[in-house]
């Protein structure tokens, strides 16, 4: 059910809607928990690592790639990660083993990502009544590019942002005007935000004073203070049926 | 959220089933069926389950004993109480002991109810798992509905309080094990329901059948039946002493059924139905021409529902059909209302009225007994209206089944006759292994393969080889290999005459199997051969690549024809090119980067490859693309000809056996039906060519025919 938090705001029919994509459009956790493990097997396998081991310099890994790259699209590299593990492994560079994990992680995440109940549904009515859709989205192009191709959405959004495009992650306000610069709006224009993190699409779209939105899910609680959303709702057929009914008022 | 998608992913291998195994676990039809069933549970106490099933585990824990069946009647219990085997005993008993033991604790006889109808419950979830696993695609809806809301399932498990869902639950998801090639599996499954419930033995023959018709799958029969056998004997040989047991399971008045029904034939002669119509069923099995999984579910519907019709109305034996009417239902949608809902309203009706029921722990009111008792309307002529009403619904359902689900009802029933794939082009083949490795998927058993080295002329030796050299397709006797390709077409094996380097000769045999490959340079060059090829291929590798190609250098399986002079250039193209118009599907294999290939020579090592692939348009060319993109990450180009008759794709990048594999089975339906259990996928370069070739064998099975190829 979509519930209102912010009573300031009366809904209208938007000028258009910006979504997130991991674990707005599909849920990233069980994927990616997933994807990890069949990493974890198939680098037991190739190279004979105890699984202890393994996550012990996987985490280490992935920390220092984070540490070393900030909130950039970079620092959620699989390939980085994969490739640093091999070098705190001692197994120095190993690119075809690196690009071997890196393909393992993302074949065995899509498998593991349907697209969520009911977001197909609201983007073929939302193209239907021409509100123009588009992704402000963190990570590398081209992984989220793939992911959208598989989802079958290559063609659906008018405007495609990631943060590699930026140079920073969300919340970074530069993000949200870049979509906002493609779409032809301002800040003046009534744009909704959906996403699923308080503190990256929430904030992020009061920057543009989007209109916010948060799909609850159990990885994040519901934004409070600044991150606080106008807006949460659990499944997208509760805001499909609330953007259906303001197309129908707004018809009569 | 996350324990159950990893529970699910445990049972699920293949992408879509996930989504639809997530979809259905999230469908507000689902919570409605799991809540209906808790508040039946918690509400009602079914009259069977109370005298008699769970007195009977009840009394084998008072003292606990071995054999609960001389326990039983030791105590005076009822000799109907509990026709079941061990399993069905076993399964039931930790639930319903722990039950017992808080009854006893808080002095009530409440919870040992409740722990045993959480039993059925999960066996019932069980059963709707396995549909859906069987099904593979399907709507999650009408599974629900059809299954996990049918008021025919509640009726049974939780009004009428029957336990047929053990054995149906271990019966279908031994059919999941059998579909997953784990015969060891399966045949435990099979053997726990068969000792849960004898009467599922009459699924076997059904099961025999379907394995030894397949003959990629005959193998796994020995290990499925030992299995089976194995299991049966240790859960039902040590109780056969046990004149209990034998009174209470082996010879119930349920056996006596089987020849309640019969046809009075003159004089004391009676004419059983119930056997000859199981007999005729199987035969009928035995006679299909393709038997594939979904045939076989079809199949074993039809054989049970032979049982119901011609059996005095026993209430529980009707689940045995319900999985497999609702697999015929999800693969049938439109049927779904007209076939089964006067079956199902009349079922409800018939045993509403005649059939004991559940009473209800609210109410203080017995409502237990068959409404016909409470609203005065026992008249053995509504009774016998209703009955045939039901029986000729059933019967409905049958002949429906029969046209819709067997007659017409095979994904790959489009191919009546051998199937003939030539392969044509620029690489000589090896003898049992062709360049697009379909062997590897449908295994050698099932090809017949020849190949074009094996219909030379001439040796390498010989005089006529000065003016007549490889590239010439006089230099093979064609006219043969055509004769045999429509031999084995016909069914009949073939004889060939090989000589050693020794020049000792020796026959051949090769037996006409499901597939006839036919490869070398000339495949497709005659006529008559060619126009038996349902899939014509030809293969092109471009020829700055043939030093990579040679078996002397690098084990590979393939060589590419080499050609030295302009005379043998212009044989090529006059003899071997010229083919290219006839195939349905080219393959074109060329370096990206040709300046790689003075350094790659040296290490030996095969340089990138871009495959290119041409095929008709509007088939499954945006899918494979769409996998290939999104799932692999590799770079495909896309074009068109100019009248969009035919597609264009290059494809580039790192592609590995897994990524084919899970894009063959999202690209091939029903691939378990076509491929050995295990299929070998190729990485990179072949591996493409595996999964497009099989693309087109696939649909070429499916729909009977190539149209407006290439």
């Amino acid at each position: 059910m979509l519930k209102q938090l912010n009573s300031s705001i009366t809904l209208r029919r938007p000028d258009a809607i910006v979504f997130d994509t991991d674990n707005t459009l599909y849920e990233y956790e069980p994927a990616n928990a997933k994807a990890e493990k069949a990493v974890e097997v198939k680098a037991q396998n190739l190279l004979g690592i105890d699984p202890d081991l393994y996550h012990a310099t996987y985490q280490k890994s992935k920390k220092e790639i984070k540490s070393q790259l900030g909130a950039t699209a970079s620092s959620h590299s699989r390939l980085l990660y994969f490739q640093r593990l091999l070098e705190l492994l001692g197994f120095k560079a190993q690119l075809m083993t690196a690009l071997d994990l890196e393909q393992t992680f993302w074949r065995t995440f899509l498998a593991n990502a349907p697209l969520l109940t009911g977001v197909r549904e609201l983007l073929d009515d939302l193209r239907f009544h021409n509100i123009p859709i588009a992704i402000v989205t963190d990570l590398t192009s081209h992984i989220q590019m793939r992911k959208l191709t598989y989802f079958h959405l290559e063609e659906t959004f008018d405007a495609f942002v990631t943060s590699e495009e930026v140079g920073a992650d969300k919340p970074d306000q530069r993000n949200f005007e870049l979509v906002l610069k493609k779409l032809g709006l301002n800040k003046t224009h009534n744009v909704w935000m959906v996403g699923d993190n308080p503190a990256t699409d929430i904030v992020g779209g009061k920057s543009i004073n989007a209109v916010t939105f948060q799909r609850l899910q159990m990885e994040f609680e519901q934004g409070d203070g600044n991150c606080k959303p106008d807006f949460i709702f659990n499944h997208f057929k509760d805001l499909h049926e609330c953007v259906l009914n303001l197309f129908e008022s707004s018809e009569t | 959220m996350n324990t159950w998608n990893q529970l699910i992913s445990i049972f699920t291998t293949r992408i879509e089933e996930k989504r639809l195994m997530y979809e259905l676990h999230n469908s507000w039809l689902f919570r409605f069926g799991i809540i209906t069933r808790l508040l039946f549970i918690i509400l009602c106490i079914p009259l069977l389950q109370k005298i008699w099933f769970i007195q009977f585990i009840t009394t084998s824990l008072q003292p606990i004993s071995f054999n609960p069946w001389t326990a039983h009647l030791v105590s005076g219990g009822e000799g109907m109480a509990f026709p079941y085997g061990y399993t069905m005993y076993l399964a039931y008993l930790p639930l319903t002991a722990l039950g017992l033991g808080i009854d006893q604790l808080l002095d009530i006889s409440y919870f040992s109810k409740i722990g045993f109808g959480l039993t059925s419950l999960f066996f019932d979830y069980g059963i709707l798992i396995s549909i859906a696993l069987l099904a593979r695609k399907y709507s999650t809806k009408l599974l629900l509905v059809a299954y996990w809301c049918s008021p025919i399932v509640l009726y049974i498990f939780y009004w009428h309080g029957q336990l047929d869902a053990l054995p149906i639950c271990l019966l279908v998801w031994g059919i999941v094990q059998l579909q997953r090639e784990r015969s060891r599996i399966a045949g435990l499954l099979f053997g726990m329901a068969i000792s849960a419930k004898l009467s599922m033995l009459a699924a076997i023959p059904f099961i025999i059948i379907y394995l030894y018709r397949n003959r990629r799958l005959r193998k796994q029969l020995r290990f499925l039946l030992s299995t089976t056998l194995i299991t049966v004997s240790i859960s039902v040989l040590p109780f056969l002493k046990s004149s209990s047991f034998v009174s209470m399971v082996l010879q119930t008045p349920e056996t006596e059924r089987i020849f309640n029904v019969f046809m009075p034939y003159g004089g004391d002669l009676k004419l059983f139905l119930l056997p000859l119509a199981y007999i005729l069923t199987l035969y009928l099995v035995w006679r299909l021409e393709r038997i594939t999984l979904d045939l076989f579910l079809m199949t074993v519907g039809l054989g049970f529902f032979a049982f119901l019709l011609l059996l005095p109305p026993a209430p529980g034996w009707f689940l045995w059909v319900i999985p497999f009417l609702v697999l015929y239902q999800l693969r049938y949608q439109d049927e779904y209302l007209i076939t089964t809902l006067p079956f199902f309203s009349l079922y409800i009706i018939y045993n509403l009225m005649y059939s004991t029921g559940a009473d209800i722990h609210l109410i203080d009111q017995t409502t237990s007994e068959p409404f016909a008792n409470y609203i005065g309307l026992n008249n053995i002529k509504l009774k016998s209206v209703l009955f045939t009403g039901l029986q000729a619904t059933g019967l409905l359902i049958c002949v429906r089944m029969y046209l819709f689900g067997i007659s017409r009802n095979n994904y790959y029933r489009g191919f009546k006759r051998k199937l003939g794939i030539g392969i044509a082009g620029n690489i000589a083949n090896d003898e049992n292994k062709s360049i697009v490795s379909i062997e590897k998927i449908f295994g050698s058993d099932a090809i017949s393969f020849l190949n074009l080295a094996d219909y030379d002329k001439w040796d390498k030796h010989h005089p006529m080889r000065s003016s007549k050299n490889l590239l010439n397709p006089n230099s093979y006797n064609l006219s043969r290999l055509s004769g045999d390709v429509f031999t084995l077409a016909e069914g009949k094996p073939i004889w060939q005459t090989k000589f050693s380097e020794k020049k000792n000769k020796h026959l051949r045999k090769i037996n006409s199997n499901d597939l006839i490959l036919v490869t070398g340079l000339h495949s497709l060059y005659i006529k008559r051969l060619r126009d038996r090829m349902d899939l014509k291929i030809f293969v092109e590798v471009d020829e700055t690549l043939k030093n990579y190609f040679n078996p002397k250098l690098d084990n590979s399986t393939y060589q590419l024809i080499d050609w030295t002079s302009d005379k043998e250039r212009t044989q090529y193209d006059k003899f071997v090119s010229t083919q290219i118009k006839f195939a349905d599907l080219i393959f074109r294999l060329s370096p990206i980067n040709s300046l790689s290939l003075k350094d790659g020579i040296k290490n030996k090592r095969l340089p990138k490859l871009k495959l290119e692939v041409e095929m008709v348009n509007g088939f499954f060319h945006e899918e494979l693309v769409h996998s290939l993109i999104g799932l692999c990450g590799m770079h495909v180009d896309v074009q068109q000809s100019s009248l969009l008759e035919n597609v264009f794709l290059s494809i580039e990048g790192d592609i590995t056996s897994e990524d084919i594999e899970q894009i063959a089975n999202l690209l091939i339906p029903n691939l378990e039906d076509l491929a050995i259990g295990h299929p070998e996928w190729e990485t990179g370069y072949k591996g493409l060519m595996q999964l497009i070739t099989m693309v087109h064998i696939s649909d070429l099975l499916h729909r009977g025919r190539v149209d407006n190829y290439a």
